[in-house]
């Protein structure tokens, strides 16, 4: 992974220094909460629902098994105890106190981390493929890439104060596992064709994202050679710092700005402005690119036998570990090695929160088994890229003895769940307590495999952190005369095939969310062709009609006044 | 006619702490919603308003905003869903 130069260390602890030194300022009365306001969210920094919160950076969400014991130490020495992995692969501490601000800091410059633009109308971290490196169906590794656009964006004096903030994401392999066609940029790693052949570039797309307008993001470039990748994004940048609209928060985002032009306007002004741009001084000089590829350098692995007699005969003999190897190990490009799927999403616990005891025990597991290598995924959880087939059910032991070992990846139960109206000042509705008891439902793992890959997605608020817009089921909270309830979209996907739901019809009260879902995903059951067809298939093919007639058919509970929970 | 006044109380957060407060007498901020000053007119709230500008300028509290609670019971008990959460100083779950 790639280390910091003296440049970076010095920028990175003179960054602590100056904000110590506005906190100092703030309490003592020399700045007030407007003037300091921006200066604590730019170091990630937020005042939340019950308490302040730090949002931490973790670069294209990789992590060493340093760095994690470090988020660990963090969290349990002026935090709570437990971190919130995000769905942007960062992570968040949802109790930090003002004063212990740059302490917090300085604990993560230790270990080169930071909370610097994890906030603003700026270029946010840089998301990407969490198996890069590792996916068998790699054609070329995305982290280079992702750092590259790390230190350009970083501190980028002409895109600090953008119309509004802004996501990048990035990936090298066949398959989309990053979510890019919903990212203001999303860049794919493509091989050349034609005159291109042998060359490889990158397919770019625009003017995707969720929130209260969602898009799914269109081609801009079919190919750019990649040594012109930041002269050409340079070029984006700056047709929407010029056009992107400052007057209107909810249509200050680029997607607006494309739709409202057309792709082949927006195209031909980026075109326009990337002619003008003088390449050479912005794109990355070979020998750079060479010195921070160097840095992400695949591990020296020999080829192993691709099967293992302990992991057979565990398999045959323990149905948990069949399960899990079943749902979270995957192939790795080398024969003899897996990519382990850390779920952080035990039915009845909080999605993608990890205590710093667990935290610590996957920094163990990456020591001992895994080269040192995490990565933190946009689904909220964790991977261990590399492991030795040999050493899979020592892993799952461990795993196991530190409550992890939850063989759910990408079924019903994995949810992704923003923190909604338990942490968040801007959500109306919870999103906590449904995801759990939606999980509990389906925490009979035969029932969660019956319905195959399913992607839920809750978010509590139009804002839409739970990326339920680009669920196979969304759920997103609202505020309906003064209790939460719960609209259902359905036919998301944030793959390959992008899509956006569409919403079923009037929303439920909290708790008759789980009883629509078992509706939902038994007329599924019912209607599907063949147990291979999987639920969003079956929803294309069959469209909203049994689905509604499902749920609305007849004169359904929801249609009752709703109550409040009582828990509050 | 003009609507009722709705019972109020100013909440804030600790400055350094960033902890849940509410503006009590004597001008002392409190964890506890129970014991917050209940405005029940326009009066009193510009009153406890500011009291509360007074601790925000003396860099105690940040964030005061007031809410509309419920008198009806022993204590006063916010009226949405958001405020009891925050009032109970930590995540339903």
């Amino acid at each position: 992974m790639y280390r910091y130069d003296q440049f970076d260390h010095a920028f990175v602890q003179a960054r602590v220094a100056q904000f110590r030194d506005q906190v100092a300022r703030r309490l003592a009365g020399d700045l007030t909460e407007d003037q300091f306001k921006p200066l604590r969210l730019q170091n990630g920094l937020y005042l939340q629902l019950h308490a302040y919160m730090l949002r931490i950076a973790i670069p294209y969400g990789v992590l060493s098994a340093r760095q994690m014991r470090q988020l660990a130490f963090i969290a349990r020495k002026w935090d709570r105890g437990t971190g919130h992995f995000t769905t942007r692969q960062n992570i968040q501490l949802n109790w930090a106190r003002l004063d212990d601000a740059p302490d917090m800091l300085a604990a993560l410059a230790e270990v080169e981390m930071h909370a610097i633009q994890t906030s603003g109308n700026c270029i946010r971290n840089t998301t990407a493929d969490p198996y890069a490196g590792v996916a068998p169906d790699e054609i070329e590794d995305p982290r280079v890439w992702a750092e590259v656009i790390r230190q350009w964006s970083t501190i980028h004096p002409e895109f600090a104060f953008l119309p509004r903030k802004f996501k990048i994401a990035v990936t090298g392999a066949a398959e989309d596992r990053a979510a890019i066609a919903f990212h203001d940029v999303g860049l794919r790693m493509v091989k050349g064709r034609g005159d291109k052949a042998g060359k490889i570039g990158f397919s770019i797309y625009v003017g995707g994202g969720q929130g209260r307008t969602p898009y799914v993001a269109l081609q801009l470039a079919e190919f750019l050679p990649r040594e012109h990748l930041l002269s050409y994004l340079e070029a984006v940048m700056r047709v929407y710092n010029l056009h992107g609209r400052r007057d209107n928060l909810y249509k200050a985002r680029i997607k607006i700005l494309v739709t409202a032009l057309g792709i082949d306007e927006f195209r031909r002004q980026v075109d326009a402005e990337w002619q003008r741009i003088e390449k050479p001084a912005i794109d990355l000089p070979a020998a750079e690119y060479e010195r921070i590829a160097r840095y992400f350098a695949p591990l020296a692995l020999a080829p192993q036998p691709n099967t293992d007699a302990t992991v057979g005969a565990r398999r045959a003999g323990d149905a948990g570990f069949a399960r899990w190897l079943r749902n979270n190990v995957l192939p790795h490009r080398v024969a003899g090695y897996r990519i382990v799927n850390i779920s952080l999403k035990e039915p009845g616990k909080v999605p993608g929160d990890a205590t710093s005891e667990q935290m610590e025990a996957v920094a163990a597991l990456a020591e001992k088994f895994g080269y040192d290598e995490i990565r933190v995924t946009y689904q909220q959880n964790l991977v261990l890229p590399t492991v030795a087939l040999s050493d899979v059910t020592a892993v799952y032991d461990a795993l196991v003895a530190a409550g992890l070992a939850t063989g759910n990846t990408e079924l019903i139960t994995d949810i992704i769940a923003c923190p909604g109206l338990d942490y968040c000042s801007l959500a109306n509705a919870r999103s906590i307590p449904v995801a759990q008891a939606i999980a509990l439902r389906f925490a009979d793992p035969a029932k969660a495999a019956a319905f195959g890959p399913l992607r839920l997605n809750i978010s509590g608020c139009i804002n839409a952190c739970g990326h339920h817009h680009s669920g196979n089921i969304g759920i997103l909270g609202v505020d309906k005369k003064g209790t939460e309830h719960y609209q259902i979209t359905l036919g998301g996907s944030p793959k390959d095939d992008a899509e956006i739901g569409t919403i079923l019809g009037p929303s439920f009260p909290a708790e008759e969310v789980p009883d629509a879902i078992e509706t939902i995903v038994g007329v599924y059951l019912g209607q599907r062709t063949n147990p291979s067809e999987t639920f969003l298939d079956a929803y294309r093919r069959l469209g909203a009609k049994p689905f509604k007639e499902a749920l609305y058919g007849a004169a359904k509970t929801h249609a009752r006044p709703a109550r409040t929970p009582e828990t509050v | 006619m003009s609507k009722p006044f709705p019972p109020q109380v100013l909440t804030a957060n600790r400055l350094g702490a960033g902890d849940v407060v509410y503006l009590a007498e004597q001008s002392a901020w409190v964890p506890d919603l129970a014991h917050a000053a209940v405005a029940i007119d326009a009066e009193r709230l510009a009153t406890l308003e500011a009291i509360a500008a007074d601790a925000v300028a003396a860099q105690k509290v940040v964030a005061v905003y007031a809410i509309d609670v419920d008198i009806a019971t022993a204590t006063p008990k916010p009226t949405s869903v958001k405020e009891r959460i925050r009032a109970a100083r930590g995540p339903s779950v």
